[in-house]
């Protein structure tokens, strides 16, 4: 790098290496950011964006490489020195305190408000930075009274109270819906036209090339190539991503038939605290047709899966399988009814994660022949089945005796897969499948979810990434406030009309 | 000043465990050394002592096998319930009621022949056992209160229960605070090697049983299963609930049977104070053998050959036996710090001089 460009960097990272037991992570990495704008490192899980960013917040140290903040080396010892140079980070999972106030989060830590904390002192502080940038908060508001787009902002006015001159995103819109992403968008533009330099990780190419200037891609641990957004498009940064070319959009076929599977009728429920979760929801879910459901997450999705997966037993309405009444059963009789579930919590859930790979896959079948007789289970048997769907779903699993949780997300959502649909289920529920996932693992769940639909079972998915929703649905329904308020067949179904349906406004019913 | 700082690690060598196991057991040795030393007894030759005292010698040997017996059923009793992430703290409570109802059952049939009453003698206690264990857990899988609790307080009305029965209905002529002699046919016949009884081949029965159980049914999976993630338990349709009580019935009842091995076996009579703690040794034992049935019996030897070698120094080199304790606890001690060290890597820097 020649000097002046040197000059010109807020932030410079080179031939950074990390290691971590049985993976390279960061293998020589240069990056760049400069002053005054919006850079986005992009690339897949496991290609070394989250660890170069936690390096340079001081989480880490490196292995290897050296960190220069303004032409400043520096080597940062944890993430209070890091803050000290300027660099303040956002996470996807926020570090607040939820039954704290605005005020009592964003001052935590800092001394400048003395001993006795001068609570008016830090309000007003706070109000100046709020309007300085444009990010609406309420200093007295307790954070759990607060929206997800609203608690990040009060991340962000965090940092932006500690002057950090470099602000590190990571995978910020994850947790927010279509309207909360444009305003995070208008203050990021606000914060960088004010001179800071604004790094923003993601694996969502279409934002990337909304928001960002810059963009750097990692693969495998290595940059690939820094670009200006002038200069490429989402379907070059998928290659880059990936090191060939991607299927953004799946072949797609009617396949829907009129003959439905799962039917919802007049279901009610409450939720843990005995609020109405779902307030008379009816809806079909044809033979082999994929049924998208688009919300906010809050509005009763999760007290739908539990009431299809049997888990809660709703207050009143039906739910019909295949043509047999199955409102109320158990979640082990749902699943001999021909019920399989992907749900989104894959480790919290989906999985045990401390046990061994073969012990996760017969998760669903161990009761049954031919991996048990009567009382005893074959483990055997159990393994025979396990390497047989590692093959067939292309699983790497580097040491079948180790924990499951040490998978990629992409691996332990393909386990997950094949345990679920090796049993050829009738309906299936995917909630957010592809949640977290790099684009060669989403590409493999969306053809697997296509490929399903056209051997005729039954789809419902649950999504709030409504790209995912539009390119697989037949048809969409959009759930608010416990009831469905719309219904769009996929040729009519827009960004734009979703979204407005997901804040509430009823939208025409078509079929 | 910041010169050592801890990373996480993704997953620990192997190897690793290995040698903090021997890192940590040769640190006990250390700080339970300098407690010998401090009395005024060469450590060296204490531990020369001890470990002679309880492996060195066939008399020692059948000590220590005695005291294994107990320990071996009490620690698959915490091991069991462990495995489902249940913590069984009563062992001691189940042990005594396990004793008291062998007791009843013995000192109530007196003319019932010796295979019969010994096997109704032990049915009482692995049932008197499996009550205790199992009243916590209904309390627990039925309102969720905590078993560390309900296990813990209910040794207390266990030992007491006992004592009233001991300076009760069950009160010896002689004076002394132990219940009425047991008749003949109400003692496990010993096998002829030292004071080691029938006992033993129950607990190594039960441990082999156990170990099965665990690995082989589909019930062992169920419950490694919940122990592991009970979330996806239920939605793979496994039932909590009942498991909870289930399990913490059958450790209560493993405990109860080593309560009526030990007062069958070697006691020959209910006694006031329940010997050694074997219930709360026990916790140690399936911490330390994470719950391996096959590792239970193991640390279940050390342990007895420790004890056993612990009783005979106190008498020739004046070595109290809570130095015996000290040993295991700091076992213990070391052995948790260890597991810190395979948790995170620790990153010494030296201090470097600011570049100008």
């Amino acid at each position: 790098m020649s000097n002046t460009e040197t000059d010109l960097s807020a932030v410079q990272l080179c031939g950074i290496i990390k290691r971590f037991p049985g993976v390279l992570a960061n293998d020589g990495v240069d990056f760049e950011a400069r002053p005054g704008e919006i850079h986005a490192l992009l690339g897949e899980n496991g290609a070394g964006k989250s660890t170069l960013m936690q390096i340079l917040s001081g989480l880490y140290r490196p292995d290897g490489g050296e960190i220069f903040i303004r032409g400043d080396k520096r080597d940062f010892k944890n993430p209070r020195e890091s803050m000290a140079s300027g660099i303040g980070m956002v996470y996807q999972h926020f570090m607040l305190v939820k039954k704290h106030t605005v005020i009592e989060n964003v001052i935590l830590g800092l001394k400048e408000f003395g001993f006795v904390i001068d609570y008016s002192k830090a309000e007003e502080k706070i109000k100046r930075v709020s309007r300085k940038y444009g990010l609406a908060v309420e200093p007295r508001a307790r954070i759990w009274q607060l929206s997800v787009g609203q608690q990040q902002r009060v991340e962000i006015v965090k940092m932006l109270l500690r002057d950090v001159s470099i602000l590190i995103l990571d995978e910020p819109t994850a947790v927010l819906t279509p309207q909360e992403t444009i305003e995070l968008f208008t203050t990021l533009r606000a914060i960088r036209d004010r001179g800071k330099t604004v790094i923003f990780i993601s694996h969502k190419l279409s934002e990337v090339m909304d928001i960002c200037d810059r963009i750097t891609v990692l693969r495998k641990g290595r940059k690939v190539q820094t670009v200006l957004k002038e200069e490429t498009d989402e379907v070059e940064l998928a290659r880059m991503m990936v090191g060939r070319d991607v299927m953004l959009k799946i072949e797609r076929e009617l396949t829907a038939t009129l003959e439905p599977v799962l039917s919802l009728e007049n279901i009610k429920a409450r939720d843990d605290r005995f609020l109405p979760a779902l307030r008379d929801i009816s809806f079909r879910v044809h033979r082999g047709e994929i049924l998208g459901m688009a919300g906010v997450s809050g509005n009763g999705q999760k007290e739908l899966e539990e009431v299809i997966s049997g888990l809660r037993k709703p207050t009143g309405g039906q739910v019909v399988l295949d043509g047999k009444d199955v409102t109320g059963f158990s979640p082990g009789r749902m699943i001999r009814e021909g019920f399989a579930y992907i749900p989104e919590d894959r480790l919290g859930v989906g999985c045990a994660p401390g046990l061994d790979y073969t012990s996760n896959i017969i998760l669903k079948d161990y009761r049954l022949p031919p991996l048990a007789s009567g009382v005893f289970l074959s483990y055997p048997r159990a393994k025979e089945l396990a390497s047989a769907l590692r093959r067939d779903y292309e699983i790497q699993v580097p040491d079948p005796e180790a924990p499951v949780r040490l998978l990629s997300g992409g691996n332990l959502q393909k386990v997950i897969l094949a345990r679920e649909l090796s049993s050829r289920p009738k309906f299936i529920l995917a909630v957010h499948p592809t949640r977290g996932l790099d684009i060669g693992a989403t590409e493999y769940v969306r053809g697997m979810l296509e490929k399903l639909k056209r051997e005729r079972t039954a789809i419902l998915l649950i999504s709030e990434d409504l790209q995912e929703l539009l390119s697989l649905s037949d048809r969409i329904v959009v759930i608010y406030e416990g009831e469905i308020t719309a219904t769009f067949d996929r040729r009519e179904a827009t960004m734009e009309k979703l979204g407005l349906s997901m804040t509430g406004r009823r939208g025409a019913v078509i079929d | 000043m910041g010169l050592i700082s801890f990373e996480k690690r993704l997953q620990p060598p192997a190897a690793l465990r290995v040698i903090i196991i021997f890192i940590s057991v040769l640190l006990a040795l250390v700080l339970a050394g300098m407690v010998i030393l401090a009395i005024g007894v060469d450590p060296i030759q204490a531990y020369a002592a001890i470990f002679r005292g309880g492996f060195g010698s066939s008399y020692g040997l059948s000590e220590t096998l005695v005291k294994a017996t107990p320990l071996i059923l009490c620690g698959l009793g915490v091991a069991l319930a462990l495995k489902m992430r249940l913590w069984n703290i009563g062992a001691e409570g189940q042990y005594v009621v396990g004793a008291l109802a062998a007791s009843l059952v013995a000192l109530n049939f007196p003319r019932l022949p010796s295979p019969l009453l010994l096997s109704a003698m032990g049915i009482a206690g692995f049932l008197a056992g499996s009550v205790w264990g199992g009243i916590a857990g209904l309390l627990k899988a039925g309102l969720g209160v905590n078993e560390i609790i309900t296990t813990l307080l209910m040794n207390w009305v266990a030992i007491l229960l006992g004592s009233y029965f001991v300076y009760g209905p069950l009160k010896g002529d002689d004076g002394f605070p132990f219940s009425r002699p047991f008749c003949a046919g109400a003692c496990l016949v010993e096998i002829g090697w030292g004071r080691v009884h029938w006992g033993i081949f129950l607990a190594l029965g039960a441990a082999v049983l156990i170990y099965f159980v665990l690995k082989k049914t589909v019930w062992g999976f169920e419950v490694r299963v919940i122990g592991e993630n009970p979330a996806s338990a239920r939605y793979a349709g496994m039932k909590i609930a009942p498991n909870i009580v289930l399990v913490l019935s059958l450790a209560g009842g493993l405990a109860g049977l080593a309560g009526f091995s030990e007062i069958s076996g070697i006691e020959h009579r209910l006694p006031r104070v329940v010997a050694a703690e074997y219930g709360y040794t026990a916790i140690l034992i399936a911490w330390l053998a994470r719950t391996d049935a096959r590792a239970v019996i193991l640390v279940s030897l050390l342990f007895g050959g420790l004890l056993t070698g612990g009783e005979m120094v106190q008498i020739s080199l004046e070595v109290p036996i809570s130095v015996i304790h000290i040993l295991e606890g700091a076992i213990l001690f070391f052995l948790l710090a260890g597991d810190l060290l395979l948790s995170y890597r620790v990153c010494f820097e030296f201090p470097k001089r600011r570049s100008s």
